[in-house]
């Protein structure tokens, strides 16, 4: 009787709202639907009509008027669920081990999976709390040195930011950011301090990133030509509770600064990190005009450029573009040595460059612990599914016997499910547990400050919940569905109890628990090997004795202008046994490079030569070790003027064996002069860079000029350190420097190149330690399942004569054919592995065959150590008792 | 405090259903309410008021005929109870009350 005129509503929305209403609801609702959506038809027309009959049905989806029955799992019996709680509950009382084991090996996965998620997941935020974050750019240096060395520098200079803005007009913001050391004076309480994260930037600075504030606007704050802002430590630190606003800040050099606005400290996943921020005029007061000047700025100093560039398709443009940009903008000679690349805002983090102001992260290194995480995850896991499989054979019994007395499929999943989901959410607490108490030494050895309390973590709680909701459906559907595949009769006489379970899931198990071992084992040797990599770095020659050697930065040419005396006095204080100075240090801003021509012995060589311009006394204040010639020395008044002194990868590099007649001719020294002289020495080769590197061939002269001297070298003579600062301290303030002191320990410096190494050695071992507990225990309840399955088996070979040795060798036997697989299935993986990350270091240790092979023992000690244990309690057993058992 | 206490969507529908007079069921509720009172009403939103009016006892309803453009399908007429009445009066009254009680100078 279908009416022609009568249009049909979309069907499946209908039937949707068939499906959920109460009945008695349904036609006269139904028929209300039609009515309206004919009117909607025919004024609006189908697809309006279509929308708001779904919309409608949506809205009707309320309390009310769905019928609420369809989704009770049990209909009006709240009596059993409380029941089925009470059988979870005697099920963990009854199986102690079994519930500890699972719920306990469960909980540590997950905690340990979550601690490393939680760091991963800071890494990955890194920047992307800017709102524009996706649409800024940094703008690197790519230098091209002679001899076809390339640096690519994360820095660039101060006159590219006008350069860039003009060339792409479709850049809206372009901002410089310039980080500097300077003293800090307020001028109401004379506190006086060296600040080492002073920074300028164009006043764009605060639109283009987002930093909380809570005094003053983004957009004005940088305006006023002397204006500065704070940090609100910083703020606090100078002003302590008063409102800071409008206050004047002394910088060195006399120059006044005022305090414009006050943001909140800055959040620890940024790569931005300062303390001060001033507008970029200032600078122009602190160093001179120079700093900014287009022509004479394309050197040093160097600073960082970044652009806002909404348009994806215009910044696209602009990448490609790049390529030519110095060759079209830049003067020739300039455009021969360096070129730019952009680099996008959140990949700052991810690629280490020369120059980079914070600590990069290794992405391979945040895929191996995610690796780790999941590895470690996976262990747990495994014993969950492991026990599940076997403890459900058990169950099948006990399953066919409820059946028989009525219960029907959905109770038996329902009581499972009841079981299982509330192991599991004891399993989840814990684990969260575990996270909260081991986060602040976690965090300790991370150097961060994570909390798992933050908004940005629930998906990783949710993630962890997903995993054991998981858990719970496989460890509900393996015996609810291997019961409803076996006649009920067999199932209670326990025919199929015992063959059953054992034959279809035993390969299963066994690569389980030989994917447990593998994967504990890999942790093992990567331990071994960092830790091996580590001891090898500390106990290398570093040609020179960094131990008891202080470092005092020059930041003032007043000092250097009365460097001699400035020797003398330091000198003059006790402890000191030595003092001399160096121009920079490799591992900060590289070598100085000056092209030059060794000659002599035949050769005529042209090199651009890697240089350290030092004082006389440095190889000396160092312990440096000659191989041949001599030292810098004052008895030969000549030396500071024309001498030179090779290291040993120099000598190589050029081919040099004896120092007859060697000389070096090196250009544009110091004020475009030249410097000539013999080589008067060869040095042992020394590491003033990290064991990352290549030993690079260098060039040690005596510095011309003393303002290229910026850090005295001190050597302390005790390890009582204390004393002697203060006793240098009060000389440094008094007689040297209107500054405070700054000092720094070299073989602390040296200590900081190998940081994240030892982080990730000791993240190693903790999860190698939590890999081995977890597939321990997993053993030790699979190994308690099977003996006791052989019980009576062992017990007749007992009373047949078989020794407790051979019983336990009997029990045993198994389970180390699996460890011995998983080692030998490890061991390559974890030799390609740490190969591949010992290949990080130009200076590197071997990889060990008795590392693999004390790996192995370890962990096959522990796994006979736990299957043994259990095994003794089988064996000792009166073997009566177990027989006349039923 | 009375017994009876009626919400603002509750009191409208109720009055809706009074003024239809025996023709009030779904539908006509819906036009009636956004023809006078110019806001749009959803069914299910209208069909839970009227379920708990009808429970609470203010309502009485019973099948009706079906027509073609209803798919067949019957509608429910709703007619106001004696209680409904009561209730309604009552909600008048207090509003009435409260309106004498304001002093002529507040709306000056």
């Amino acid at each position: 009787m279908q009416d022609k005129n009568i249009k049909n509503p979309p069907q499946w929305a209908l039937r949707f709202f068939r499906w959920f209403c109460l009945p008695e609801m349904v036609e006269d609702i139904e028929g209300d639907l039609l009515e309206r959506y004919q009117i909607k038809y025919s004024q609006d027309g189908i697809s309006k009509a279509n929308r708001y009959f779904n919309y409608q049905v949506l809205l009707l989806f309320r309390p009310g008027i769905v019928n609420y029955r369809k989704f009770l799992l049990f209909q009006n019996n709240t009596d059993m669920l409380k029941k089925y709680l009470q059988f979870s509950g005697r099920q963990l009382l009854n199986a102690k081990n079994y519930a500890v084991i699972n719920i306990f090996g469960l909980a540590v996965g997950i905690a340990a999976c979550l601690l490393i998620l939680l760091y991963i997941n800071e890494e990955w935020s890194y920047d992307a709390f800017h709102e524009n974050s996706d649409s800024i750019y940094r703008f690197t240096t790519i230098e091209t040195e002679e001899e076809g060395v390339v640096r690519h520098l994360a820095n660039s200079y101060s006159p590219l930011a006008p350069l860039l803005e003009s060339a792409f007009p479709e850049m809206e913001q372009v901002c410089r950011y310039f980080p500097r050391s300077l003293s800090v004076k307020n001028p109401e309480n004379n506190l006086l301090v060296q600040e080492g994260r002073f920074f300028f930037a164009d006043s764009v600075f605060f639109e283009m990133f987002s930093f909380e504030f809570k005094q003053g606007a983004p957009s004005t704050v940088l305006t006023q030509p002397n204006s500065v802002v704070l940090t609100q430590s910083t703020a606090q630190r100078y002003f302590d509770e008063e409102d800071p606003i409008g206050k004047s800040l002394l910088l060195e050099g006399g120059v006044d600064v005022r305090v414009t606005g006050v943001i909140e400290d800055i959040p620890a996943n940024c790569s931005l990190q300062f303390d001060f921020l001033a507008t970029m005029s200032v600078i122009r007061k602190v160093m001179g005009d120079w700093v900014l000047d287009p022509q004479q700025a394309w050197y040093y100093p160097p600073m960082y450029t970044f652009a806002k560039i909404s348009n994806q398709a215009d910044a696209e443009r602009i990448e490609s573009s790049m390529d030519k940009f110095s060759d079209n903008h830049l003067a020739p000679k300039l455009a021969e040595q360096k070129s730019f690349t952009m680099q996008p805002l959140r990949k700052v983090h991810f690629e280490a460059l020369e120059g980079d102001l914070e600590t990069t992260s290794n992405p391979s290194v945040l895929y191996i612990l995610l690796a780790v995480a999941f590895l470690i995850l996976t262990i747990g896991c495994s014993n969950y599914i492991n026990l599940a499989l076997s403890k459900g054979v058990q169950r099948f019994r006990e399953i066919g016997m409820r059946k028989v007395l009525g219960a029907n499929n959905r109770d038996i999943f329902t009581q499972l499910s009841v079981e299982s989901f509330s192991h599991l959410m004891i399993a989840l607490v814990l684990a969260l547990l575990l996270v909260m108490i081991t986060l602040p030494s976690f965090n300790n050895i991370i150097g961060r400050e994570l909390s798992l309390w933050e908004n940005s973590n629930w998906h990783l709680i949710g993630g962890a919940a997903a995993v054991l909701v998981l858990m719970g459906l496989m460890n509900t559907l393996f015996p609810f569905l291997a019961v409803s595949r076996f006649k009920l009769y067999g199932v209670i006489k326990g025919e199929q109890s015992g063959t059953a379970g054992a034959k279809s899931s035993g390969t299963f198990k066994n690569s389980l628990v030989v994917f447990q071992f593998a994967t504990a084992v890999v942790l093992l040797i990567a331990t071994f090997t960092i830790q091996q990599q580590l001891h090898y770095i500390q106990q290398k020659n570093l040609g020179l004795q960094a131990e008891q050697v202080m470092i005092i930065p020059i930041r003032d040419d007043s000092i250097q202008n009365k460097f001699r005396l400035a020797k003398e006095l330091l000198l003059g204080v006790p402890g000191v046994s030595s003092v001399s100075a160096i121009s920079n240090f490799p591992w900060d801003r590289g070598y100085y490079n000056f092209q030059s021509t060794i000659s002599g012995q035949g050769k005529l060589i042209d090199a651009n030569l890697q240089t350290l311009l030092v004082e006389e006394d440095f190889i000396s204040t160092m312990n440096m070790e000659m191989m041949d010639g001599r030292s810098f020395s004052k008895d030969f008044g000549s030396d500071g003027s024309n001498a030179f002194i090779l290291n040993e990868a120099a000598a190589i590099k050029f081919g040099i064996k004896d120092l007859d007649g060697l000389r070096i001719n090196m250009t544009k020294v110091a004020r475009g002069k030249a410097k000539e002289g013999e080589v008067i020495g060869i040095l042992k080769d020394f590491h003033l860079k990290s064991l990352h590197h290549e030993m690079e061939p260098v060039v040690l002269t005596v510095a011309p000029v003393s303002y290229f001297l910026d850090n005295f070298v001190i050597r302390l003579q005790t390890n009582d350190l204390e004393q002697y600062i203060n006793q240098i301290a009060a000389v440094w303030e008094t007689e040297i420097s209107d500054r405070p002191l700054e000092y720094f320990f070299l073989d602390e410096t040296f200590q900081e190149f190998y940081l994240k190494e030892s982080r990730l050695a000791k993240i190693f071992s903790y999860f190698a330690v939590l890999a081995f507990i977890i597939a321990g225990l997993g053993m030790f309840a699979l190994a308690a399942y099977l003996s006791e399955r052989r019980m009576k088996e062992m017990s007749i070979r007992k009373i047949l004569g078989a020794t407790i040795l051979q019983i336990i060798g009997l029990l045993s036997k198994d389970f180390l054919k699996l460890v011995l697989i998983a080692i030998l299935i490890a061991s390559p993986l974890a030799w390609i592995g740490m190969n591949y990350w010992l290949n990080d270091f130009a200076f590197r240790t071997n990889l060990n065959w008795w590392t693999f092979a004390g790996a192995g023992l370890i962990t096959l000690i522990i796994a006979f150590g736990t299957v043994s244990f259990r095994g003794l309690k089988t064996a000792r057993v009166n073997p009566v008792e177990n027989i006349k058992q039923a | 405090m009375s017994k009876h206490h009626l919400g603002e969507f509750e009191e409208l529908v109720l009055l809706t259903v009074a003024v239809l007079y025996g023709e009030a069921y779904g539908v006509s509720i819906l036009n009636e309410m956004e023809s006078r009172l110019n806001r749009g009403v959803s069914i299910g939103s209208l069909r839970t008021v009227l379920n708990r009016l009808e429970k609470k006892g203010y309502l009485t309803s019973r099948f009706g005929e079906s027509t073609a453009m209803r798919g067949g399908k019957r509608k429910r007429y709703f007619l106001v109870s004696k209680y409904g009445q009561k209730a309604l009066q009552e909600t008048r009254e207090q509003r009435q009350q409260l309106w004498d009680a304001i002093p002529k100078i507040a709306f000056d």
